[in-house]
């Protein structure tokens, strides 16, 4: 007998609310409908406004990759007005970038361990964050909306100071990121209960265009920031990070192999600020006018930011096409045919952000 | 940018032509510029190389209708229904509904000059 089960759009699993409608036949789901826009909030209408502003909004679309959201912002407002940023205005923002990158990891790593419940390892993770926090809110003054990309550069400087302070957190995060990843890669409970659930294959991933951790956790080796280098990603050595087993332990594997690239990229990037002059914003002598996208790499995947100017202070469109809103869809397939025990940790192991798929 | 501008027929073939050759749909973009809505397809083809395609719908009083290409990549499905849904274009074979309220009807939509 089949029988339908809500799935949300509040459930434990989840932060944020989405809903799926899960037809069963006993434990399996044999048909699965996906639903969003509980909390569409016309973000892309009220970008209609002073570009000055719009990376102040841009932040708040998500709480997690708000760095992310907003240099893509100003990387597509600035391609509408031909603007050439400063070195070391780059340096930042790639600096906050990877920083974004190692918490925001590190919070998806430590919701899918609580998903099959893992409270201690979720407390280990967040333990781990709770340090990146720290550095973010020592070298811009926030904790979580950082608010230093304006169009044209940046606000607040890394000194030589801080600069030696990330160099020396990254000797500690790359230390308790090893314990870390010995932890999860030894635990054969964890192993048992990821491999072989949640099976995304790699044509379902190419046919869904799916990206980030998803897509490189399928199989496919799709990352913008080797694909299409933004900022001074083009100067840094990096590979993407690709696991070949197409299930929850491939994403979650591919997470945590990346907090190491972090740290990398970090280590690598600092040493440019050095004799670089204390340049941060340009200014534009023109107003955005005409067509430009940008695209960067988030840790949950590619984002997208679309900019048309129309030769005054307001902007005429942004779309905003976030990472959520390319790798949602993609649960329908895999979550098809599974059980129903998994539902919860197949759709954490997508690390959805709502507040993204919404807008 | 550089921005092709096709028909739809045009439009169905590339879409098949850039499948097989293994590119990524990247987004459908809709604008509104005053008489027309306009509806961009963003590829992504190779490394640092992406193909922008557009197509022109002339407003006909929220009469228009065009055809869809999330039959050939099921990844156009979203963003296909948003663009219905936030322009009033109908786009064949996607319901046209995804995140907002059946209330509310092309928000993002202007008044044709």
């Amino acid at each position: 007998m089949r029988s339908t089960i809500q799935f949300g759009p509040q459930h434990p699993v989840w932060i944020e609310p989405l809903r799926l409608k899960l037809t069963m036949d006993g434990e399996i789901v044999k048909d699965v409908e996906l639903e969003a826009g509980y909390v569409h909030r016309g973000l892309e209408k009220k970008f209609e406004w002073d570009y000055n502003k719009g990376a102040y909004l841009s932040e708040r679309i998500c709480g997690i990759c708000t760095q992310h959201h907003s240099t893509c912002y100003c990387l597509a407002v600035e391609g509408t007005m031909k603007l050439e940023i400063t070195r070391r205005a780059a340096a930042i923002r790639t600096i906050m970038l990877e920083l974004e990158r190692l918490h925001s990891h590190l919070l998806a790593i430590g919701l899918t361990l609580e998903a099959i419940g893992f409270e201690n390892l979720f407390m280990l993770c967040f333990r781990n964050r709770e340090i990146v926090l720290d550095v973010f809110e020592r070298t811009t003054g926030n904790r979580v909306l950082h608010g230093i990309n304006i169009v044209g550069g940046v606000t607040r400087n890394i000194g030589p100071e801080m600069a030696k302070e990330i160099m020396d957190f990254c000797d500690v995060m790359e230390k308790r990121c090893r314990d870390l990843e010995s932890m999860i890669t030894h635990s054969y409970t964890i192993r048992e209960r990821m491999k072989g659930v949640g099976v995304l294959t790699k044509q379902v991933a190419i046919d869904y265009s799916v990206v980030g951790p998803i897509a490189r956790g399928s199989g496919v080796p799709y990352d913008v920031r080797i694909d299409a280098p933004y900022l001074l990603y083009n100067e840094l050595k990096l590979k993407p990070i690709v696991e070949e087993s197409c299930d929850v332990w491939a994403r979650s594997v591919v997470r945590v192999r990346e907090l190491f690239q972090s740290i990398d990229l970090i280590r690598q990037l600092v040493p440019l600020l050095e004799g670089l002059p204390d340049e941060l914003a340009a200014k534009s002598k023109t107003l955005p006018e005409g067509d430009a996208f940008a695209r960067v790499e988030p840790p949950r995947g590619e984002l997208f930011y679309f900019a048309r100017g129309k030769k005054s202070k307001e902007m005429d469109r942004i779309k905003v096409r976030t990472s959520t809103y390319a790798n949602g869809p993609a649960l329908v397939p895999v979550i098809k045919g599974c059980h129903l025990a998994d539902v919860g940790v197949i759709t954490i192991s997508y690390d959805p952000c709502i507040g993204c798929f919404d807008r | 940018m550089n921005v092709k501008i096709i028909t739809q027929p045009e439009l169905q073939d590339i879409a098949r032509r850039l499948k097989g050759s293994g590119a990524r749909l990247i987004t459908i973009v809709g604008t509104d510029a005053g008489a027309n809505i306009e509806v961009t397809y963003f590829f992504h083809t190779g490394v640092n190389k992406t193909e922008e395609y557009r197509i022109i719908v002339p407003k006909q009083g929220g009469n228009e209708e065009i055809s869809g290409i999330s039959h050939i990549w099921p990844a156009a499905y979203v963003a296909e229904n948003e663009v219905s849904e936030m322009f009033g274009v109908k786009i064949k074979d996607v319901p046209g509904r995804f995140f907002l309220h059946e209330s509310v009807t092309a928000p993002l939509r202007r008044k044709a000059p």
